[in-house]
C-alpha cells in the first residue's frame, strides 16, 4: 500500500499535464484557425483595396464613392425597400402563424423551411418562368410579352426570399413571449385586435427593427438576383460581381467591397445593440410563466390583415415552388406542356458527379463546422478566456459580411506560397466552415447556458481536469447545439451561393455554381431540374439526420427508465 | 352568495385535474384557495378567469352566469404570478390599460390612474418605466391595474411567490387592509398554509382537484375534517395511548406531564427560539412532535410522559 500511493499520485499528476497541454493545444489551433481563416483574408481584401497599379496609395478610394454614386444609390434604394416590405410580410406571416393552431401552424412553418433549403435565385428563376417574356402566366394565361428585368423584379424577389427568414426570426420570438401578458390584456378587457397591435406588436419591436437591418444587409449583399433579374439595373454587388468574373479586376472589387462593408459593420454593431436589448424586452418580466392551453387568436379586422399578408405570401411561395417543380419535369412546346424527363436525363448524365461533390463538401462542412465551432463557444462562453469576445465578433463577421468579400479575400489570401490554396477543394470547404461559424458558436452557446456551471465545479471537485471536464461534462450536453450545426451547415453549403461562386473552379463544380450557370444562360428547365434536386436533397439529408438524433435520444431514455426500476 | 361554483370539472386529455368542484363566497370576504402544486388550485383560478374552458358546471358571479364568457368580457379580474406588466408601457400607462376598454377619457383615466396609485403609495413612480421599479413595487401597480377595472371579483394567483420573506409580509398586510377596506371580494390562490391562515376568511383545501374542506381558519385548524387537511395545516400527531385510542393532534396540544396517556423517549430536542421542539419515540415505536414552552428543557433519552392539553 505504501509503495502503491506516490507512484499513483504521479501518474495523475503526469495525466493532468498532459491534459492541460492538449487543452491549450486545442485552444491555439482554433484561435489560429479564426485569425488564418477570417480575420486574414478580410485584411488582405481590404489591403488590396489600397494597392492600386503603381503600389500603395488611396487613389481608388477617392473616386469610388463618386464614380459609383448610381450603384450606391441603387443598392440602398432597393435594400430599403426589400428590408420594409420583407420586414412587414414576415411579421404578418409569422402572426398567421402563430395563431394558426398547433397543426395548421407546424403546416405553414414546414413552408417557411423549404424556402430556408432553397438556393437564393429560385426566386427569381421562378418569376421568369411566371411573368417573364414567354412567362406560364403573363404569356400563357394574358397572352402578354413583358420585360421582367428590372429594380421592381428584384425587390419582389428579395422581399419574398427575405419574409420567410424573417418571419421565422419573428416566430421564435413570439414563441418566448411571456404569454400572460396577453392574457392580463384580455383580463382587463382589451379584444384580441388591440393587444395584438397595442401589446404584441410593441414588444416585437427590437427585432422587427433586427429584421429590418439584417434584410437590408442582405439586399446590398446579394448579387445573385440583381444580376438574374436585374436587367440594366445595377448595384454595388452585381458590379463587384462583373469586375471579379468578367474582367478579373481583383483591386477594384475589393474597393467596391469595402464600400459594402462600412454600412454593413455600422447596421451590425447596431444589430447586436439591439438584439441584446430585445431579450430585455420580450421576458422584461422576472419569471415568465409559459402554459400549456395558452393559444391567441385574433379576429375581425385585424385577422383580414393578417390573413390578406400571410395568404398573398403563401401564395407567391406555392407559385414558386409548384412552377419550379413543374417546370423540372416539363416543357412548353409552341404554348403546349408537354411532360418530359429529359431534364432529369440530363442531369443524371451530366451534373450527377456535381451533387455527389457538393454532398461530400457539404457534409465535411457539417461535421467539421458543428465542432469547431461547439469548441470554440465552448472556449468563449464557458471559460470565458481573455479577448473572447473580439473572438466572437471576428467570428461572426464572415456571416453578417456579403459573401463577395469574404469570397475575394480567399482569393487574395490564399494565391500564394504558404498556403497556396486557390482551385482546390479545401479552400471552398473553409471558406463554407468558417462563413456558417457563429450560428454554430449561438447555438452551442445557449446550450452551454443550460447545463449548470456547478456541474463543471462538481467535476472538476472530484478531480477532473479541464480537459476531461470538457470531454465528459460538456461535450455530450451539447448534443442539440451539434443538431442545430449540423443541419445549419449542411442546408447553407448546399444553397449558399455567395462567396463559393469565386472560389469554384470550373473543374469543380458544386450544384449551386451549375444552378447559377444555367439560369444566367437561360437553360431553364435544366436550372428547374438542378433547384429541385437540390431542395429534395437537402430536406433528405435533414431529415435522415433529425431521426437518427431523435432515435438516438429515445434510445437512451428508455435506457435511463429502466434504470430507474 | 357572490361568487359561486357549482360542480366544475376541467381535464387535460386523460388526467382529470379539477373533479366535481362547488364552492361559494359572500360579497367582501376573502377565500383562500390552498393545496400543494398540481393539486388543480391554479386551474381552477384559470376557470374563473375565463382562460380555461370548464369541461362541466357552472360559474356565477352576482347571480350573473359567466361560464361561457370570454375572458374580456367577465367581470372579474386577475393579479397573475409573474405580474404580467406590460415592459413598453409606464406605471401609468399600464394602471389605466383596462380604463380604456370601458369608455372612459384619457384625461380622466389618468386622473382615476393616480388616485389609484395613492393607494398603494406610488404615485410618485407613475412615469417610471416597468424595469425600473423593485419586485415589491411592481407587486402593487399589478393589484391597482386589476382593482381600477372595479372588478367583482378579483383573483391573485400566488401573486407573493416572487417576493423574500420579509417583503410577503408585508405585502401581504397590504393586500388584506384593502380588501377589507374596499370591501373587494377575492380569491387567493397558494400553496403557502400561513399566507392562508393570515389572509383567509375563508380557507378552501383542495387535494387531487377535489376540495377537501372550505370554512373559517379557526375552523379547518381545529377541526380538520380528514388527515389530508390536518397534515397540510401545520404539523400532527397520530399515535395510540396506553388505553389503545388513536389519538389525533397538533404539536402545542400536548404537554409533558408526570402521569400521562402515552409514555415514550425522547430521540431529540430543538431550540426554535420562541418554543422547543422534541422528537419522541413512544413505547409503540410510534414517532411524535411536541411543542413547548422554550423554559421547558427535557434532555434527550430521557423517558417522559404526556397528554393531551
Amino acid at each position: 500500500m505504501k509503495n502503491r500511493k506516490p507512484r499513483e499520485k504521479r501518474a495523475s499528476f503526469y495525466d493532468a499535464h498532459f491534459y492541460n497541454i492538449l487543452d491549450y493545444f486545442i485552444l491555439a489551433v482554433l484561435v489560429a484557425g479564426v485569425l488564418i481563416f477570417i480575420l486574414y483574408p478580410l485584411l488582405c481584401m481590404i489591403r488590396q483595396s489600397f494597392v492600386g497599379e503603381e503600389g500603395f496609395s488611396t487613389e481608388v478610394y477617392k473616386s469610388i464613392f463618386s464614380d459609383n454614386l448610381l450603384l450606391v444609390k441603387n443598392s440602398v434604394f432597393v435594400g430599403v425597400l426589400s428590408a420594409f416590405f420583407s420586414t412587414i410580410l414576415g411579421l404578418l406571416v409569422s402572426i398567421c402563424v402563430w395563431t394558426a393552431g398547433k397543426k395548421p401552424g407546424k403546416f405553414l412553418e414546414a413552408i417557411l423551411l423549404i424556402s430556408m433549403v432553397s438556393p437564393p435565385f429560385i426566386a427569381s428563376l421562378a418569376y421568369i418562368q411566371l411573368f417573364g417574356r414567354n412567362g406560364l402566366i403573363t404569356k400563357g394565361v394574358f397572352g402578354l410579352s413583358l420585360n421582367p428585368y428590372g429594380w421592381l423584379g428584384v425587390v419582389v424577389m428579395q422581399t419574398l426570399f427575405f419574409s420567410s427568414l424573417n418571419a421565422l426570426m419573428i416566430i421564435g420570438m413570439l414563441r418566448k413571449m411571456d404569454m400572460s401578458l396577453v392574457r392580463a390584456s384580455f383580463d382587463l378587457g382589451a379584444s384580441s385586435g388591440y393587444t395584438l397591435w397595442r401589446i404584441v406588436v410593441p414588444l416585437l419591436k427590437p427585432v422587427l427593427l433586427s429584421c429590418f437591418l439584417l434584410s437590408f444587409i442582405r439586399s446590398i449583399a446579394d448579387f445573385g438576383t440583381p444580376v438574374v433579374i436585374g436587367g440594366r439595373f445595377e448595384t454595388v454587388s452585381t458590379e463587384i460581381y462583373m469586375q471579379v468574373i468578367g474582367y478579373s479586376r481583383l483591386d477594384k472589387s475589393a474597393a467596391l467591397n469595402v464600400l459594402l462593408l462600412i454600412p454593413t459593420i455600422l447596421v451590425f454593431i447596431l444589430y447586436r445593440y439591439l438584439m441584446q436589448k430585445n431579450e430585455k424586452v420580450i421576458s422584461g418580466n422576472s419569471n415568465k410563466t409559459v402554459e400549456a392551453g395558452d393559444t391567441f387568436r385574433v379576429r375581425g379586422l385585424s385577422a383580414m390583415v393578417v390573413w390578406l399578408g400571410a395568404g398573398i405570401f403563401f401564395v407567391m411561395m406555392t407559385l414558386e415552388y409548384g412552377s419550379i417543380f413543374l417546370n423540372s419535369f416539363s416543357r412548353n412546346l409552341r404554348g403546349k406542356i408537354t411532360f418530359t424527363t429529359m431534364y432529369l436525363d440530363a442531369l443524371l448524365e451530366r451534373n450527377m458527379d456535381t451533387f455527389i461533390r457538393s454532398v461530400e463538401y457539404a457534409l465535411i462542412v457539417a461535421i467539421v463546422g458543428s465542432m469547431i465551432g461547439i469548441l470554440l463557444s465552448y472556449y468563449i462562453e464557458r471559460r470565458k478566456i481573455k479577448f473572447g469576445g473580439v473572438l466572437d465578433f471576428i467570428i461572426t463577421l464572415p456571416y453578417m459580411l456579403p459573401g463577395s468579400c469574404f469570397g475575394i479575400g480567399y482569393i487574395l489570401a490564399f494565391n500564394h506560397e504558404p498556403l497556396k490554396l486557390t482551385g482546390t477543394a479545401v479552400i471552398v470547404i473553409l471558406n463554407m466552415i468558417y462563413k456558417q461559424m457563429s450560428i454554430t458558436t449561438k447555438a452551442s452557446a445557449s446550450s452551454l447556458l443550460q447545463i449548470s456551471t456547478e456541474l463543471d465545479a462538481a467535476a472538476r471537485d472530484l478531480g477532473a481536469n479541464k480537459f476531461l471536464v470538457m470531454k465528459d461534462v460538456i461535450l455530450p450536453n451539447v448534443k442539440q447545439a451539434f443538431a442545430t450545426g449540423f443541419i445549419n451547415n449542411f442546408t447553407s453549403a448546399m444553397v449558399t451561393a455567395g462567396a463559393v461562386i469565386f472560389l469554384v473552379t470550373p473543374g469543380q463544380k458544386i450544384a449551386v455554381f451549375t444552378l447559377f450557370d444555367c439560369i444566367n444562360t437561360g437553360r431553364y428547365g435544366e436550372a428547374s431540374m438542378i433547384a429541385t434536386f437540390i431542395i429534395v436533397i437537402t430536406i433528405s439529408v435533414n431529415v435522415l439526420f433529425s431521426i437518427i438524433v431523435a432515435w438516438k435520444g429515445r434510445k437512451k431514455r428508455v435506457f435511463r427508465t429502466e434504470k430507474h426500476k | 352568495m357572490y361568487l359561486e361554483l357549482k360542480n366544475i370539472s376541467k381535464s387535460f386529455g386523460e388526467k382529470e385535474v379539477v373533479k366535481d368542484l362547488s364552492l361559494s363566497l359572500p360579497k367582501g370576504e376573502l377565500l383562500c384557495l390552498l393545496g400543494a402544486s398540481g393539486c388543480g388550485k391554479t386551474t381552477t383560478l384559470k376557470m374563473i378567469s375565463g382562460f380555461l374552458k370548464t369541461d362541466k358546471g357552472q360559474i356565477l358571479v352576482d347571480g350573473q352566469d359567466i361560464t361561457t364568457l370570454a375572458p374580456e368580457k367577465r367581470p372579474v379580474s386577475t393579479v397573475f404570478q409573474s405580474y404580467a406588466l406590460f415592459p413598453h408601457m409606464s406605471v401609468l400607462e399600464n394602471v389605466i390599460y383596462g380604463l380604456k376598454f370601458r369608455g372612459i377619457r384619457k384625461k380622466e383615466a389618468r386622473e382615476m390612474g393616480m388616485e389609484y396609485l395613492k393607494i398603494v403609495d406610488m404615485e410618485e413612480y407613475a412615469g417610471a418605466s416597468i424595469g425600473e421599479i423593485s419586485g415589491g413595487q411592481q407587486q402593487r401597480v399589478a393589484l391597482v391595474r386589476s382593482l381600477i377595472t372595479k372588478p367583482k371579483v378579483l383573483l391573485l394567483d400566488e401573486p407573493l411567490s416572487n417576493l423574500d420573506a420579509k417583503l410577503r409580509v408585508k405585502m401581504r398586510e397590504e393586500i388584506r387592509e384593502i380588501q377589507k377596506k374596499y370591501e373587494i371580494t377575492m380569491v387567493f390562490v397558494t400553496h403557502d398554509q400561513e399566507e392562508a391562515m393570515v389572509l383567509g376568511d375563508q380557507i378552501a383545501i383542495m387535494d387531487q382537484g377535489k376540495l377537501v374542506q372550505i370554512g373559517k381558519p379557526e375552523e379547518v385548524y381545529l377541526h380538520p375534517q380528514n388527515d389530508f387537511a390536518r397534515d397540510f395545516l401545520g404539523i400532527s400527531n397520530r399515535f395510540t395511548d396506553i388505553r389503545g385510542n388513536t389519538i389525533c393532534c397538533r404539536p402545542e396540544e400536548l404537554e409533558f406531564v408526570a402521569e400521562g396517556s402515552v409514555k415514550g423517549i425522547v430521540r431529540q430536542e430543538e431550540f426554535l427560539g420562541f418554543y422547543r421542539q422534541y422528537y419522541i419515540e413512544t413505547m409503540n415505536h410510534e414517532h411524535i412532535i411536541v411543542r413547548t414552552d422554550r423554559d421547558i428543557k427535557v434532555e434527550a433519552g430521557k423517558e417522559v410522559q404526556l397528554r393531551v392539553k
